[in-house]
């Protein structure tokens, strides 16, 4: 990898773009996740409320 | 058994509750297999050297970028037709996942542009079509976000959907409307033409990884958006009580 990136001269180009992709990639996946678990959360709130009311 | 029954949001729940996890395993593993092939067993190309890799990611992108907007516009169309909240629901949890796919195009294409063509950008068709279906869909979320009735949310998002199709359809189709900078397809061309087997190879694993990954988000941010619906629907009841 380190004789990749010292050798090929197109490396930086390749490596930005597998970067900018990881960096969207992963964002995307956090984002889905998180936002998952907020709405579970808030919807066993509100289910628990009624029950309780 | 009609497929209808999915548009009931307690179905898809049910169905979909089963799919989740063998579908995140099986984007991880493909994943795995074609980062791992595309970055460590293909040779540099003989014109295109190393950046040869980076269209393991810009194809499968591109492809996903359109391919969204048409699950988009489908879903949109039926919810319209056929008042199923749960294709709104697709339609509006697809968004985010088809521009950030997009994003991606442009950034690896601008970024393999640079040292094949010379320039991070160009006017062509299919470049310039890519980046107006970028802004239908940041357009297409911040409809969504900015009407708070979601019936009136759904439809005028719903309709500013099918009017973006044509920049889908240009998306896909300007290489074979003009002589464009952009390259045709490669992986329809004819023997002889198109691309490589040692790069046709891992570039199908990605594209595959790309789609399985994008149906796993997809599933997940729609039953996201199912259970807020609940929420809000639980609250307003308990509002009005």
């Amino acid at each position: 990898m380190i004789d990749y990136l010292a050798n090929d001269r197109h490396a930086l180009y390749v490596v930005s773009a597998y970067g900018a992709t990881a960096a969207i990639l992963a964002w995307l996946v956090w984002s889905t996740l998180a936002a998952n678990a907020r709405a579970r959360r808030d919807m066993q709130d509100a289910e628990q409320r009624r029950r309780k009311g | 058994m009609s497929i209808w029954r999915y548009a009931n949001p307690a179905e898809f729940m049910r169905l979909t509750d089963r799919l989740v996890v063998p579908l995140w395993a099986a984007a991880a593993a493909l994943m795995a297999v074609g980062l791992y092939w595309s970055l460590a067993l293909t040779p540099d190309d003989y014109q295109q050297g190393s950046t040869v890799k980076i269209l393991f990611i810009h194809v499968p992108a591109a492809m996903l970028a359109i391919n969204t907007y048409a699950v988009m516009a489908v879903a949109s169309g039926v919810g319209l037709i056929r008042r199923h909240h749960v294709s709104f629901l697709v339609a509006k949890a697809a968004a985010p996942v088809g521009a950030a796919f997009t994003a991606i195009a442009l950034i690896t294409g601008a970024v393999w542009g640079q040292p094949m063509w010379g320039t991070w950008w160009v006017w062509d068709a299919r470049l310039t079509a890519v980046l107006i279906m970028f802004f239908f869909y940041l357009g297409y979320m911040a409809l969504w976000a900015a009407i708070e009735e979601p019936e009136k949310a759904a439809d005028l998002s719903g309709v500013l959907c099918l009017v973006g199709v044509v920049f889908a359809f240009l998306s896909r189709y300007a290489v074979n409307f003009w002589a464009t900078l952009h390259q045709g397809a490669s992986l329809s061309m004819a023997e002889g033409q198109r691309v490589d087997d040692v790069f046709r190879t891992p570039l199908y694993i990605m594209i595959a990884a790309f789609y399985v990954l994008f149906v796993a988000i997809l599933v997940v941010r729609a039953r996201t958006e199912i259970r807020a619906r609940r929420a809000r629907s639980l609250r307003l009841q308990e509002a009005r009580a």
